[in-house]
């Protein structure tokens, strides 16, 4: 008894990472490192070969214009989702937050913005498909009120149908954090704010937006993985009219070209490791944490 | 801006939906002086303050700051400041950024803003920590940053909520001096907010003492302590020991007054009628201690155990109860005890002269005060 007492008070540190420590390793650096091992196997046009080491799935990655118009692409629909679920998360966030009296409406309201959460996030494309197809709702009412004789084809297999789930998805996980920073501000910051002869805009600008940055930032960072990892948006609202890097990658997956899909996901994986990067460089995040 | 800073209240009430927090309040602050709304929690004291620092709007009344109305102007334009009983310094600027936050929101450029506030940190004492942020600083230090912030804007109010409550005995003491010498050193107008009694003793020129949204007295230090207008008052500034009764006997220079616990006591004549209820009180250390034959020429005198003694350094407080009836508490100065000392349990009797006695009158609500401050 004694004996096992000081093993465990010897290892107990290690002890009490180890939960965390294992599951980490095997899901997450474990499927790193097979990606990363496959990457580097030879791809022969048919068949991955297994042993055949080679720099060359990266090598023709880099070589492909394809490549970096999907980065482009891929860039372009982050910096659009981005800029709109922050204006829309902080609105939403402010709402709840400084405008809403009662606990229980701020909560009643948060868990409304929960609900498309219950269902799969396959469905919740599948569900804009009645709305935005050519016999959908709003083309019917656009035709019904008159502002259009013949449908809206922007509406479906378009990239505006892809920013539009972006958008109803991707503002939630904008908007939890910024909620989370906004509910700690001390309201008596503000009224020194305003005794400090600062208008409402000033408020915002010096006083509100300083204090959300970390939120901003773990919510730009949430974003940033979704809208880089997101194919089924993709394949189901664009009509394969938008290329994105995760798109071509699932492509050669459906194609079992799994060595040239493994290195342009270590590629995209290093390239949102960078923007998350930076983004921890702007704001300090562990204040919030 | 207002150039004066008189603060004169007229008929304020405010309402929280069914929730009166104060009622039909007039009060005239004069400029230059040091005053301070005294009360338990809840009274609207800091309700009151935050009414004239415009961060509430009274239901009904009037607040005049400099003989101007300021009801609908902007907190910051009515030449007050306030200083948060949390201090409320931005978390994320410096402590210099933190004091020239209102030069910024007026335009004023870099470099006479830093100048400026630099000055003003000077004059705190904290011009050595101006490049750390809030966080850094201990408590003390945070509120001479907020009493800065405040000092910058050039206020002719400065609105203090509650500033002392959160600092230790001994900081609290030196930043009650450091206060009243910075606002002697202005002689601009200070309103704080305190339920402190000492404490609005020792610093204001006005004390207000208020309960339950209204105001019981509003009068220098010594009168509200010497003279206060209701039992409330000499109840909550602690000091006095209470008492009711009916006028049962008029005399030439005196009153007779039968208690309500069968006690005669004896007051100053001032217009009495026979049968009228009285409340009235002595103050503590007007009660001395009888020794040997009772020395009646005082005009009162009451028996009872004594139930407490503690010694005080330059005084004695003892408490002596008396079966059933109220408890007596004497406040006597450490000679005139040990030239007689008493112990616990022993019969006791003690005298007051009728001219010490203060007639008052009935405090509006049945109030469960502690008096025990002094």
């Amino acid at each position: 008894m004694a004996a096992i007492n000081a093993i465990f008070s010897r290892y107990a540190t290690a002890l009490q990472i180890s939960p965390l420590l294992i599951t980490l390793l095997f899901f997450l650096i474990g499927p790193v490192i097979v990606i990363v091992i496959i990457s580097l196997w030879n791809f022969n046009g048919f068949m991955m070969v297994e042993g055949d080491w080679t720099f060359s799935n990266y090598i023709k990655l880099f070589s492909k214009n394809l490549t970096l118009d999907n980065y482009l692409q891929t860039l372009k629909m982050l910096a659009i989702t981005l800029a709109i679920t922050t204006v829309l998360g902080f609105t939403l966030a402010y709402f709840l937050v400084f405008d809403l009296i009662q606990l229980r409406t701020k909560l009643l309201l948060f868990l409304l913005c929960v609900v498309p959460f219950w269902t799969s996030g396959v469905i919740r494309m599948v569900a804009w498909l009645p709305f935005l197809g050519k016999e959908g709702i709003i083309n019917q009412a656009v035709m019904a009120v008159g502002i259009s004789d013949t449908p809206l084809e922007f509406l479906l297999f378009s990239e505006f149908a892809v920013f539009l789930s972006y958008i109803q998805i991707f503002t939630l996980f904008m908007m939890a954090p910024l909620f989370n920073v906004m509910a700690r501000i001390n309201r008596d910051l503000i009224e020194a704010a305003k005794d400090n002869g600062a208008s409402g805009l000033q408020i915002l600008m010096h006083v509100i937006i300083p204090l959300c940055k970390p939120g901003l930032a773990i919510g730009a960072i949430f974003v940033t993985a979704l809208v880089a990892s997101d194919f089924t948006a993709i394949r189901i609202l664009s009509g394969a009219q938008v290329g994105t890097v995760m798109a071509s990658m699932s492509n050669q997956i459906y194609n079992v070209q799994y060595p040239p899909a493994s290195a342009s996901a270590i590629v995209l994986l290093l390239a949102v490791l960078l923007i998350v990067g930076m983004i921890m460089r702007l704001v300090d995040v562990r204040k919030q944490l | 801006m207002a150039e004066r800073g008189d603060v004169e209240i007229r008929g304020v009430t405010k309402r929280f939906g069914p929730t009166v927090a104060v009622e039909d309040i007039d009060l005239t602050i004069p400029d230059g002086s040091y005053c301070c709304l005294l009360g338990p929690s809840g009274c609207g004291k800091t309700t009151l303050l935050r009414i004239i620092a415009g961060h509430e709007v009274p239901t009904e009344g009037d607040v005049l700051i400099g003989g101007e109305s300021v009801i609908g102007k902007p907190t910051g334009q009515r030449g007050t400041s306030m200083m948060f009983q949390s201090y409320a310094l931005f978390p994320h600027l410096t402590v210099l950024d933190n004091v020239a936050f209102s030069l910024k929101m007026k335009g004023v450029n870099k470099g006479e803003r830093r100048e400026r506030a630099y000055e003003v940190l000077q004059r705190v004492q904290l011009d050595p920590l101006a490049d750390r942020m809030p966080a850094q600083l201990s408590g003390g230090q945070q509120q001479r940053v907020a009493l800065a912030r405040s000092l910058i804007t050039n206020p002719k109010v400065l609105l203090l909520d509650e500033p002392l409550s959160a600092l230790d005995e001994f900081l609290r003491l030196q930043m009650r001096a450091e206060l009243k010498h910075i606002q002697i050193d202005l002689g601009i107008t200070f309103i704080h907010v305190t339920h402190t009694q000492p404490e609005a003793l020792a610093i204001a020129d006005m004390v207000v003492v208020m309960d339950t949204g209204h105001i019981e007295q509003a009068a220098t230090g010594p009168e509200i302590y010497d003279e206060p207008r209701t039992t409330y008052v000499a109840e909550f500034m602690g000091g006095w020991n209470v008492f009711a009764g009916k006028v049962s006997g008029i005399e030439s220079n005196q009153v007779t007054v039968a208690g309500a616990e069968g006690d005669q006591f004896h007051l100053p004549r001032d217009g009495h009628e026979v049968g009228q209820e009285v409340n009235f009180g002595v103050r503590r250390d007007k009660v001395h201690l009888a020794s040997g034959e009772v020395e009646t020429d005082r005009g009162n005198t009451l028996g009872g155990t004594v139930h407490a003694i503690e010694y005080q350094g330059n005084w004695v407080k003892l408490t002596m109860t008396r079966e059933e009836k109220r408890e007596l508490v004497a406040v006597i100065e450490d000679r005139e005890y040990f030239a007689n000392p008493t112990k616990v349990g022993d019969q006791v009797t003690v005298t007051w002269a009728s001219d010490d006695v203060r007639v008052m009158e009935r405090a509006r609500g049945a109030q469960n005060l502690i008096g025990e401050t002094f």
